[in-house]
């Protein structure tokens, strides 16, 4: 009875199979300029990094097998109604068109409106390392969804080993202003997904700061870090650094992958070694207050920013005398300094605008959830 | 009409200078905010004797952050743009502390031109100010 029931919604559902095999709209750029999407194929066959996350996150569109040992998520039915066969893969791909990416932290929804951003911004092709306002590669949710395996896995590893105060919110609010989730934007003050700079990159190559976490990714038999220890044991061993390497932060294989790596390492790095210690007596003061994680995420994020550690510094040392809850909603405005006028928190004003501006490209139904909870709408159970 | 519409103009002008005009101190924290600005000043520019900064840097920066305590405490919930400033002051000092207390050993002096690469973004024109600062401090 299963089977016909899985040659029922096969036989109903094909039209849509051919539909995405023959090429899914751009979210941004050119239709028919694929230069990701070519790379990105390419990549899936001889980079490990891709070929592992390929696998697990079951994202081949034709010949993928479902992750070993696992149940496929996209299989589930949801309550009340019979699973179909575990290891169905027909069927698990005709589903994932109804119910997307269920694995994945990220809604397929929410990336496709922060997709859709176009910045004026400068796009990096490799291997060259060509830059130009206008190569205007096409990007799709096909790339997305990759790259919302790599965030995904990635992010479940650095949690584990770290103790970053960051949710999956507060990273689809980040990535979605930084370069709405492209991973070949690139120009002088920031490269790739996570718009990494040079000091950024050094920082985490610094033996007294970041250099730990990256050994610890490198050298933990976790398997959760199965995929991005295989980054981070290169690169202790040879560190990798921005200068003229641009490609290595950007390209499908082992770039975009790393610059996903490193923004959660080097965010891990600020934390522990910036931020961290100067909050800690509050973060005890305030032990169990709900709006305490948001607080910590906050001034987290907005060390991130363009403003630089000692500003990220200064505005805590100001809040940390307010409650959690004014403290999170004074770090949203701006700080001015007195003699020269820095803001010390202009990144989160400007995180929230780009969060609104989402809003456009959203179903009234999801706009309504986004409204009620903000980015935790964004992000799949 | 021409003259009502320049009026008009001329009130949104004035009201908008209004809302940037940062938050008037009261003369007791103007007083605070100058004194701390003026050993600011005296502390990121003392490096010509180096004896003389291993010696005092460590007291005037204690007394900075004496000051901005001070300050902030008397502040209340209110916040300021000048306890902002100096705030950000007081962490764009800490190349210069690290060397201190590091007694300007080569790796202080590295951790110490690391922490201010760190902090450019931050305060352009001190980080430059600091950099040469470490130069002498560091050579």
């Amino acid at each position: 009875m299963n089977k016909i029931k899985s040659a029922l919604v096969i036989v109903a559902l094909f039209p849509l199979t051919v539909l995405a095999d023959s090429g899914e709209q751009c979210l941004s750029g050119t239709s028919g300029n694929n230069h990701l999407l070519h790379q990105l194929a390419r990549v899936k066959n001889s980079s490990a990094v891709s070929r592992e996350l390929t696998k697990k996150y079951n994202l081949e569109s034709t010949h993928a097998e479902p992750p070993a040992g696992l149940p496929c998520a996209s299989c589930q039915q949801g309550p009340g109604s019979n699973p179909l066969n575990v290891g169905n893969h027909a069927t698990a791909q005709l589903l994932r068109q109804i119910a997307p990416d269920a694995r994945l932290l990220m809604n397929t929804e929410c990336l496709s409106a922060a997709g859709k951003i176009d910045a004026p911004t400068s796009e990096l092709k490799c291997p060259e390392g060509k830059l130009s306002p206008k190569h205007n590669f096409c990007f799709n949710s096909n790339l997305m969804r990759y790259q919302n395996a790599v965030i995904t896995d990635f992010y479940k590893c650095i949690k584990k080993l770290t103790n970053l105060p960051l949710t999956p919110a507060g990273l689809f609010e980040m990535y979605s202003l930084e370069s709405g989730f492209k991973p070949h934007y690139t120009y002088a003050g920031g490269v790739g997904i996570g718009q990494l700079t040079g000091i950024f990159i050094d920082d985490i190559n610094q033996k007294h700061r970041g250099f730990s976490i990256l050994k610890k990714v490198a050298d933990t038999s976790d398997a959760d870090c199965d995929i991005a220890k295989k980054i981070a044991a290169k690169d202790v061993k040879a560190p990798v650094r921005l200068n003229n390497n641009r490609c290595k932060f950007v390209e499908y294989g082992e770039g975009m992958e790393r610059n996903v790596l490193y923004t959660m390492i080097g965010m891990a790095n600020s934390w522990s070694k910036d931020l961290e210690p100067l909050m800690s007596a509050y973060i005890k003061r305030h032990h169990g207050n709900p709006a305490l994680p948001r607080v910590q995420e906050l001034a987290l994020l907005n060390g991130y920013g363009p403003g630089g550690r000692a500003a990220a510094r200064a505005a805590i040392r100001r809040l940390t005398k307010l409650s959690p809850v004014k403290f999170a909603t004074t770090i949203k405005k701006p700080m001015y300094g007195g003699r020269r006028g820095t803001n010390l928190t202009s990144y989160l004003g400007k995180m929230d605008k780009r969060q609104t501006q989402l809003l456009a490209d959203m179903s009234p139904s999801l706009r309504n959830e986004y409204t009620k909870q903000g980015a935790r709408a964004c992000i799949n159970n | 009409m021409y003259q009502q519409l320049s009026l008009i103009i001329a009130l949104l002008i004035s009201v908008s200078a209004l809302a940037s005009t940062p938050t008037s101190l009261s003369p007791e924290l103007r007083k605070d905010y100058d004194e701390f600005q003026k050993s600011y000043e005296d502390a990121v520019t003392m490096s010509e004797d180096k004896a003389k900064f291993l010696k005092e840097f460590k007291g005037i920066e204690t007394n900075l952050q004496k000051k901005y305590k001070a300050f902030d405490k008397k502040e209340g919930q209110a916040i300021t743009n000048e306890g902002n400033q100096m705030a950000l002051d007081i962490e764009m000092l800490e190349p210069l502390k690290i060397i201190a207390e590091g007694n300007a050993s080569e790796e202080s002096c590295s951790n110490a031109k690391f922490i201010n690469e760190l902090n450019n973004q931050s305060d352009a024109k001190t980080y430059d100010k600091l950099k040469a600062q470490i130069t002498k401090l560091c050579r």
